[in-house]
């Protein structure tokens, strides 16, 4: 491949990977706010959908992001 | 692009950098003498949010106690009154209210006896989509007629300034965002060059107007956007095949046990791509616009014009970042739009080898 091809290229990845920021972000504040809404909805003490839904969507969108990466 | 295309490139360029370049020293001073006429106290927070916000008037500069602004039409339609449509310049009163109707402090029309309404009005956003709407149109249907008459031979005109631009998003965003080809051989990219020219010469056209002195904020404002990450979703999921539906609810290379971790992350995947083409075009737009108005702002909080020695050539210089900024955001839409879209029609022979 030659020079100015992977130039583009790098700087087609820089724009996909600048989107995954905000991807994240909004994966996480949907899951914060189904979390708080779901344990007020079931009247829990504790709120544990509130600690447990995050954590399962920050798990999922690490996993999306690795998996989104070049294998090599 | 042969030399000459290329130089005629460099000098409308240049042109446009440099008219852009005095309207902006034009604005600055205007308000320099404002600040020193009136005494009276100044809001920056107030300005600003004025100058990223929506309008029924456009309000273009300040002289003196002057203002030039140009009323636009309201457009109410209520199920008891029908549809009522009246100018702007109606609210040019102490109350700032004409008949049931009153503008409050964000200068949205509301009912003064608490009736509902849709408010359909030509605001200065929608004024400035309109005006965009026909440029594009006259210059666009121009490129295009430029091509059935010089086909064959060298671009001509403003179609030599457009041609490189266009041949980037075809070769440098669609083709390498969608591969492969559909059943009748014809490569799947085709299908999405309407779309994905339109929306990069859209925004960057608005982005660049936004820019002008008295130009509307209209790629700042979330409802635009919105509107066009909405449709890049559509298009997305119309255009999905069963691959695209697969890598959601059975990622290939992800064991069973993680699937219901993996099934609801893919789903909210789904909305949040655009949701953050919407946030992003509207935050980089709106944030330029912030930057360069808290700039100006400076001087009349110092209350002092030494200031402005420092603070013009800073604001000149964030303009020239945000000129650049304009073209950016509209390529990273784009781009972002043809990658959305590659995902949704990619299939199993062109599958995707990671940039590689």
């Amino acid at each position: 491949m030659d020079e100015p091809k992977n130039k583009k290229k790098q700087l087609n990845n820089y724009v996909k990977y600048s989107g995954l920021g905000f991807q994240m972000m909004a994966t996480l504040g949907i899951a914060v706010w189904g979390g708080i809404k779901l344990d007020e909805w079931l009247e829990l003490k504790f709120p544990a959908f509130t600690v447990a839904l995050p954590c399962i969507a920050l798990i999922g969108s690490l996993i999306i992001f690795i998996r989104s990466l070049p294998k090599e | 692009m042969n030399r000459k295309t290329f130089r005629k490139f460099l000098t409308f360029t240049h042109v446009l950098f440099f008219s852009i370049l005095f309207s902006t020293t034009a604005f600055s001073q205007e308000h320099t003498e404002t600040g020193e006429e009136t005494e009276e106290e100044f809001k920056v927070s107030e300005m600003i949010m004025h100058h990223v916000g929506d309008s029924h008037e456009w309000h273009f500069a300040t002289i003196g106690h002057t203002h030039i602004t140009l009323p636009l039409p309201v457009i109410i339609y209520s199920a008891d009154q029908g549809l009522e449509v009246f100018s702007s310049s109606k609210f040019h009163n102490e109350s700032l209210s004409y008949g049931d109707y009153k503008l409050d402090e964000h200068d949205h029309i509301v009912s003064q006896s608490g009736r509902k309404f849709y408010d359909l009005s030509i605001t200065k956003n929608v004024a400035s989509l309109f005006l965009s709407a026909i440029l594009l149109v006259v210059i666009f249907s121009s490129i295009a007629g430029a091509y059935t008459k010089n086909r064959g031979k060298a671009p001509s005109g403003i179609q030599s300034f457009f041609e490189p631009l266009i041949v980037f998003i075809r070769d440098d965003v669609a083709k390498p965002a969608i591969a492969g080809k559909d059943k009748h051989g014809r490569p799947k990219y085709e299908k999405y060059m309407p779309y994905l020219l339109t929306v990069f010469f859209f925004i960057w056209f608005n982005n660049l107007l936004g820019l002008m002195p008295g130009g509307a904020n209209l790629t700042g404002n979330i409802a635009v956007t919105g509107v066009l990450a909405l449709i890049t979703l559509c298009i997305t999921l119309f255009s999905s095949n069963k691959y695209y539906w697969q890598h959601i609810f059975a990622t290939p290379g992800v064991p069973k046990w993680l699937l219901p971790i993996m099934i609801p992350v893919e789903l909210i995947g789904v909305f949040t791509k655009p949701f953050s083409l919407m946030v992003r075009l509207f935050a980089n737009i709106t944030a330029g616009h912030i930057i360069i108005l808290s700039l100006l702002g400076l001087i009349f909080v110092a209350k002092n014009i030494a200031v402005s020695a420092a603070i013009v050539p800073f604001a000149l210089f964030m303009n020239l970042i945000e000129l650049m900024v304009a073209i950016l955001q509209a390529y990273i839409f784009t781009l972002l739009s043809a990658m959305y879209i590659g995902s949704a029609v990619e299939g199993h022979e062109d599958h995707d080898d990671y940039g590689h």
